[in-house]
């Protein structure tokens, strides 16, 4: 079944943050705490899913047939940007409760490189709109996975006896790595 | 203002990479080898300079509502260029690269500038402001690409360094080993950087 | 609502610069882009069908996302058939590119065009050494892997500790060869 190995490929074996480093800025800063790690993964793959999706339609209805696959970068960029002002304000006005508990993360979204890699990859790699939905569905819950099992180390690691120039983002980026190691045993899962 | 110091303190001061933990996607992803580096750096100076250029010259015309979504505009028309060109005129560069040079485009450091100096001052500093935090980028990079190619592969630049008794720290060139040289240089830094406070 | 008219006018009109640009800067690389892809698959070819470039030409008989086969002609003669094909491999995917002789009886060589393997382990798929056993592999009947030193020209030795990528590459030939096989019957009988 192709598109299993597609999205247990993207989620577990080239998991978006542990190896193609896609989500870095989000994923050190808003990992410290669990809640708001949940938070912030189920918002990144709420987005991502949609813009993976928007961008391949807007590739192949509207820059293949013209010829203007040139304009591929700018497009994705002013699509998801564009998307995540929308989605903030539909979420704001359809649901309060979850406003408050995604939207100050929203805006952050946009600059995510994992969004927009997301959108370029399913291009690259020349995903159907099917495959494309399994790949941006598989990506988010990825990076929502290492953000998640990232906090609960983090919020471990708060009892422990950091050296003070290695905290903050330098012991963030060495769990990372013993982190992405792990999940290098994921490799060869699929035949 | 002191012009001098608005070029150099993106070298050490306000290193991007080291101290505002920014731009992480691209210096983990392509400092495998120094020689992907080396075109990384040269894309996102490029982007960089330009952008800031265009930021700074049109920054009076500019409403502040949409300033965000015209410099996201700038920022990735001169991320197409760099793209194609590296696409047309170094191809296997291009490849190695993959959608790393298209993701300048939300590299935090350029859109960082953009908002925080670009658009509020003249063009000679800004121009000065990107090019030193170009050179800062530039020597995160080389420096973190360094170590991973010479204990990843025993090589540098492709050229082999370290004799064949010496057996490659694989681990160096995959992504785990980007984490690992990526914390323990911000551990350095930070550590130099508290001694010399101190002292 | 001035306002606003200028927040629109600005950003059409750096739009339609950005447009204008990346319009006149595409055409100028655009060329060059394609003769690179050209360039690329004619030195495939080469290295896996011993294709001459002054002399022969090649025709593309197929091409979709993970199976391309080409005809490389002497004149009016088949010289040879060079088929691209793509798999799952530990990490992500192989696309390889191999020749064969016209009567599919053996294999000419085979080279690596994509692959993310293991540097070390895997990726040794690209060297020299491994891709040198591929030349004068029989391709009318299945290939097996095999640990040892391989006792007949249907069986392919594995990379020691990358067994998966090995067994991928195989499986790829196998694969590629009996489509491309089916699909050159259909064409001749035609």
């Amino acid at each position: 079944m192709e598109l299993l190995v597609i999205f247990i490929s993207a989620l577990l074996i080239n998991n978006f943050v542990l190896h193609y480093f896609l989500g870095i800025c989000p994923f050190i800063g808003v990992s410290n705490r669990l809640d708001s790690a949940v938070s912030m993964g189920l918002a990144v793959t709420f987005v991502m899913t949609i813009a993976a999706t928007v961008s391949w339609l807007i590739y192949y209805l509207l820059l293949v047939p013209y010829h203007l696959e040139f304009l591929e970068i700018v497009s994705f960029i002013l699509v998801i940007a564009s998307l995540v002002q929308l989605v903030e304000m539909f979420i704001r006005k359809v649901s309060p409760p979850l406003y408050q508990a995604l939207g100050i993360y929203l805006p952050l979204i946009t600059t995510n490189c994992a969004i927009l890699g997301v959108a370029l990859l399913t291009v690259l790699k020349k995903y159907n709109f099917i495959e494309t939905l399994v790949f941006s569905l598989g990506a988010g819950l990825g990076f929502a996975l290492a953000i998640i099992i990232m906090a609960g180390i983090r919020e471990e690691l708060e009892f422990a006896d950091v050296p003070e120039a290695l905290k903050g983002a330098g012991i963030t980026l060495i769990t990372a790595g013993i982190l992405a190691l792990a999940f290098m045993g994921f490799s060869g899962l699929i035949k | 203002m002191n012009l001098w110091k608005e070029f150099i303190k993106g070298w050490w001061k306000d290193n991007p990479v080291f101290v505002m933990v920014l731009g992480m996607c691209p210096t983990l992803a392509v400092t495998n080898t120094v020689e992907n580096a080396i075109g990384m750096i040269a894309a996102v100076a490029f982007v960089l300079i330009g952008s800031s250029f265009i930021v700074s010259l049109i920054r009076k015309i500019v409403p502040n509502q949409v300033r965000i979504a015209t410099f996201i505009v700038v920022i990735a028309t001169f991320v197409t260029m760099a793209d194609r060109y590296l696409a047309a005129f170094y191809p296997s560069l291009s490849k190695a690269l993959g959608p790393y040079v298209p993701l300048i485009v939300v590299n935090c450091i350029i859109l960082g500038r953009q908002e925080a100096f670009a658009s509020k001052n003249g063009v000679i500093a800004s121009l000065l402001d990107a090019i030193g935090m170009s050179i800062g980028f530039g020597i995160a990079l080389m420096l973190m690409s360094s170590v991973r190619e010479l204990l990843g592969a025993g090589t540098w630049l492709g050229m082999k360094v370290l004799g064949s008794w010496y057996i490659p720290w694989q681990v160096m060139v995959l992504p785990a080993g980007a984490f690992f040289v990526l914390g323990f240089l911000i551990w350095g830094f930070n550590s130099i950087n508290k001694a010399f406070s101190k002292g | 609502m001035k306002e606003s008219l200028r927040m629109i006018i600005v950003l059409t009109i750096f739009a339609a610069l950005s447009g204008g640009v990346l319009g006149w800067f595409n055409s100028y690389t655009e060329k060059r882009v394609e003769m690179n892809k050209l360039r690329d698959l004619q030195e495939s070819l080469q290295a896996v069908t011993k294709m001459d470039p002054k002399t022969d030409t090649y025709e593309n008989l197929v091409k979709e996302k993970d199976f391309e086969v080409y005809r490389i002609l002497s004149g009016t003669e088949t010289k040879a058939y060079a088929i691209v094909g793509e798999g799952n491999g530990y990490q992500d995917k192989i696309r390889l590119i191999f020749g064969v002789t016209p009567d599919f009886s053996e294999i000419i060589a085979l080279k690596i065009l994509e692959e993310k393997e293991t540097p070390g382990l895997g990726a040794k798929i690209e060297s020299p050494e491994y891709l040198a056993q591929w030349s004068g592999k029989g391709a009318d009947s299945p290939l097996e892997l095999v640990k040892e030193k391989p006792k007949t020209r249907y069986q392919v030795q594995a990379i020691t500790g990358a067994t998966i990528s090995s067994t991928t590459v195989v499986n790829i030939v196998n694969k590629s060869l009996e489509r491309a096989r089916k699909l050159i019957k259909k064409e001749e009988g035609k």
